[in-house]
């Protein structure tokens, strides 16, 4: 993994970022928000499978940034972890002045510092630390099922309390102290996950050595689907309404009767738009969801409903 | 034939031997032989081969498990343990309990996780100071009892309402299982045993359904990689026997539930090796030094003893056994017919205590009465005793419900005066309603609630 080091000897460092925060939460809106603050610097962004969707393309030019995306998984979940090197590698071998990882919702960040070690100990990188994305309307809820959640909070070095305008004063209180007993990290109230400069160029990272535990977290579920063609884009919105509830989110590519669209939703915000990009994996939709959420029952009835338009792709690896 | 582990080695290829192997289960155990708790054992490495080495030294084993601690897994993938001095740990948190899924394969322990880096240079130590001599055993935890450490008391609810799921969580249990074997095998481990204690909780329909393939697979997997395997359950599994054998493993071991004599009929006809099964508390732990080898000869010679037989305690011997007794089953095995005149005029009294038992008739309310061999240490009256746990919630102070361990002397003569006969069992009002089955929820409330009417 250390060939960079050695054959790259006196590179000069790159600041590393990394944006955390749960499904919903607003960090695509945080990265559009940030970009305009590496203007003029080389910019290097990792992304997670469809993360880069909403994200805009003469944006991402303007800044200088180029893309690198993980695909089948989830940054940092254990499966991809070879995928992830992999994107490190190619973005440091072009040395960049700053490179942003953004992880998956459901992502447990905890392994990236031992990953990081090995570029810092190398002189290739300097870790700015993590900036944790946190959804104000939502957070309470959420924090009691979802145990990433708990853990991004435990690894985050900034706070970025999000959508505060959606909220009263008295509830985003509530939830400032909620997060304060679940981490160390400064918590920052903000809306469309705007950040200043200087709070950015403060950014640095904090000990989180007593705050991180090893265990996985079983209760995370990801089941696929496969949408039948025949399908129209009406009807997959009524099949989405179907599992929306029991899902933190849905997204995928689908080649319809009626067109090329993308389905992305975030619990019960079910949104299926025109798209038109290339398709990979056309028409399966990989559902998300955690724990104590009933997801498997939600397919059943699903299957029952819409039994000649959908499968139920099972089958677990580590692929 | 000349070293221990050749004999055990020949009754696992089954081959005629001139007397039984013998295997010591001694996990915890091991621990009293050098003044070390439980916890102390199966955390700390030089302990843990401190202790492993007396029992080598003591009990003269031809074969002997290096770790016996089903939790070990379960630990890893996120299991919270609740820990005692005399016991291997229990569970005390089951992580899918709320949420029906199997998890991802990416999840699996790891040669780096959790206690398997303590455990596997253990192993590699004990290979090198007792390796040539001795045949060690890797334990790992079996699929359904892992299922269960996971998914809780509703995993035997899942098997009635969602087939599928049951069938797909045991199957990452079963991969989890293939992955201990490699890293025990990898360790020097000579015969990987699959313990599955629950396995005896449940019918030959259900083995049949949703055990026979991941057990299969294990056991093909162990023989690939060049092991013996031994399928331990717990319990009565008198029932299940030959399903196991269906699996193919090389050797079945099981405990005082069941009549080896007849399970040895249906082993034999496999032409598999069983082991067992010297009673864990009413001969080994509460019995004389007499009792001990009285038991193991007569064992002996009620079985073709010199093909495919193992002569083992029934399974994880318990802390306080005394060490005099442990010796007394050795030498009944390695000096069987010095023992035998030794004993032959030998009359046990161990259980002579008198007991009274309620007076059923007249009870204020319903009695629900478990008898185990211990809730905290077998997997199998863990769940049982689970399940009363729940009911009680249930019906509250409608119902009484006690617990009869037969670590406790006092319990087996209770045990003896009330007939019953195998442990985990659940009766009310003095009658046996479930016996080595554990009741679903649903099923123990419709019991209780005949009573209530």
């Amino acid at each position: 993994m250390l060939s960079l080091a050695r054959n790259l000897p006196g590179v000069k460092m790159t600041d590393f970022f990394l944006v955390t925060g749960f499904l919903g939460a607003g960090k695509t809106t945080l990265l559009k928000a940030i970009f305009p603050l590496f203007h003029g610097r080389k910019t290097r962004l990792i992304v997670n499978e469809f993360g880069k969707v909403g994200l805009d393309g003469a944006l991402l030019r303007e800044s200088g940034t180029e893309i690198a995306e993980i695909v089948n998984g989830s940054i940092f979940c254990v499966c991809r972890l070879d995928q992830f090197e992999r994107a490190l590698e190619d973005s440091i071998a072009d040395r960049p002045d700053a490179i942003i990882v953004e992880t998956s919702g459901l992502s447990d960040p905890g392994a990236i510092r031992s990953i990081l070690a090995e570029y810092e100990l190398a002189g290739l990188l300097r870790y700015r630390g993590a900036i944790c994305l946190v959804d104000a309307p939502r957070f309470l809820k959420i924090v009691e099922t979802a145990r990433a959640c708990k853990k991004q909070l435990a690894v985050a070095d900034l706070v970025l309390l999000n959508k505060c305008d959606l909220v009263s004063e008295e509830a985003c209180a509530l939830v400032e102290r909620r997060i304060n007993g679940l981490c160390i990290a400064p918590v920052l109230r903000t809306t469309f996950g705007m950040m200043t400069r200087d709070q950015l160029d403060q950014l640095s990272p904090l000990d989180h050595a007593a705050e991180i535990g090893h265990r996985p977290d079983l209760t995370l579920q990801k089941e696929t689907i496969e949408i039948s063609s025949d399908c129209s884009s009406s009807q997959v919105r009524r099949m989405l309404a179907l599992l929306a509830e029991d899902t933190y989110r849905i997204k995928g590519f689908l080649e319809l009767s009626d067109g090329r669209f993308v389905a992305d939703c975030v619990g019960t915000d079910i949104r299926v738009t025109r798209y038109a990009g290339q398709i990979e994996h056309a028409n399966q939709l990989t559902l998300l969801a955690g724990n104590g959420i009933p997801l498997r029952h939600a397919i059943r009835q699903l299957l029952q409903e819409f039994s000649d338009s959908v499968v139920w792709k099972k089958g677990y690896s580590d692929d | 034939m000349n070293r221990p582990k050749d004999i055990l080695f020949a009754t696992l290829r089954h081959e005629q031997t001139e007397r039984a192997p013998w295997v010591p289960f001694a996990g915890v155990h091991a621990g009293k032989l050098i003044g070390a708790n439980a916890r102390e054992m199966l955390t700390q490495e030089d302990t843990l081969v401190k202790a492993l080495l007396a029992v080598n030294r003591l009990y003269n084993p031809d074969g002997q498990p290096v770790v016996f601690d089903l939790q070990l897994e379960a630990e890893i993938l996120g299991c919270e343990l609740l820990w005692a001095d005399f016991n291997p740990p229990s569970i005390k948190s089951h992580p899918l309990e709320s949420t029906m899924t199997v998890p991802c394969y990416c999840t699996l322990p790891t040669q780096e996780d959790g206690r398997i880096p303590m455990v596997l240079s253990a192993m590699r130590r004990m290979k090198a100071e007792v390796g040539e001599t001795t045949a060690l055993y890797g334990l790992v935890c079996g699929p359904f009892t892992l299922a269960s450490h996971l998914r809780g008391n509703d995993i035997f609810m899942d098997m009635y309402d969602d087939e599928d799921y049951v069938k797909e969580l045991l199957a990452y249990c079963a991969e989890c299982g293939k992955r201990m074997s490699s890293y025990y095998i990898e360790a020097g481990m000579d015969v990987v045993a699959i313990v599955d204690p629950l396995v005896s909780q449940i019918s030959v329909n259900h083995f049949t359904q949703f055990l026979h393939e991941p057990f299969t697979g294990l056991f093909s997997h162990i023989r690939e990689n060049g092991a013996f395997s031994s399928f331990f359950v717990c319990g009565d599994a008198t029932r299940n026997i030959e399903p196991m054998c269906k699996t193919a493993p090389d050797s079945i071991s099981v405990d005082e539930n069941v009549d080896i004599v007849a399970a040895k009929t249906i082993t034999d006809r496999y032409n598999i090796a069983i082991g067992g099964n010297i009673p864990l508390t009413s001969v080994m732990l509460h019995g004389t030094q007499q009792d001990n080898m009285k038991y193991v000869v007569d064992m002996q010679d009620c079985v073709c003893a010199n093909r495919n037989f193992i002569v083992s305690p029934g399974c994880d011997m318990p802390y306080a056994v005394p060490v005099e007794n442990t010796i007394g089953a050795a030498q009944a095995v390695l000096q069987r017919e010095d023992m035998r005149k030794m004993i032959e005029n030998y009359i046990s009294a161990t259980f002579d205590i008198e007991v009274e038992l309620p007076d059923y008739t007249n009870l204020q309310r319903p009695l629900v009465e478990v008898f185990t061999l211990d809730s905290a240490t077998c997997a199998a009256c863990t769940y049982m005793m689970a399940a009363a746990d729940i009911a009680k919630a249930h019906f509250g102070d409608a119902i009484d419900l006690f617990e009869y361990k037969f670590t406790e002397k006092v319990n087996i003569a209770r045990c003896i005066k009330m007939g019953v006969k195998n442990l985990p069992s659940i009766y009310i009002n003095g009658a046996l309603k479930f016996s080595s089955i554990i009741p679903s929820r649903e099923e123990l409330q419709a019991a209780i609630e005949a009573f209530l009417e």
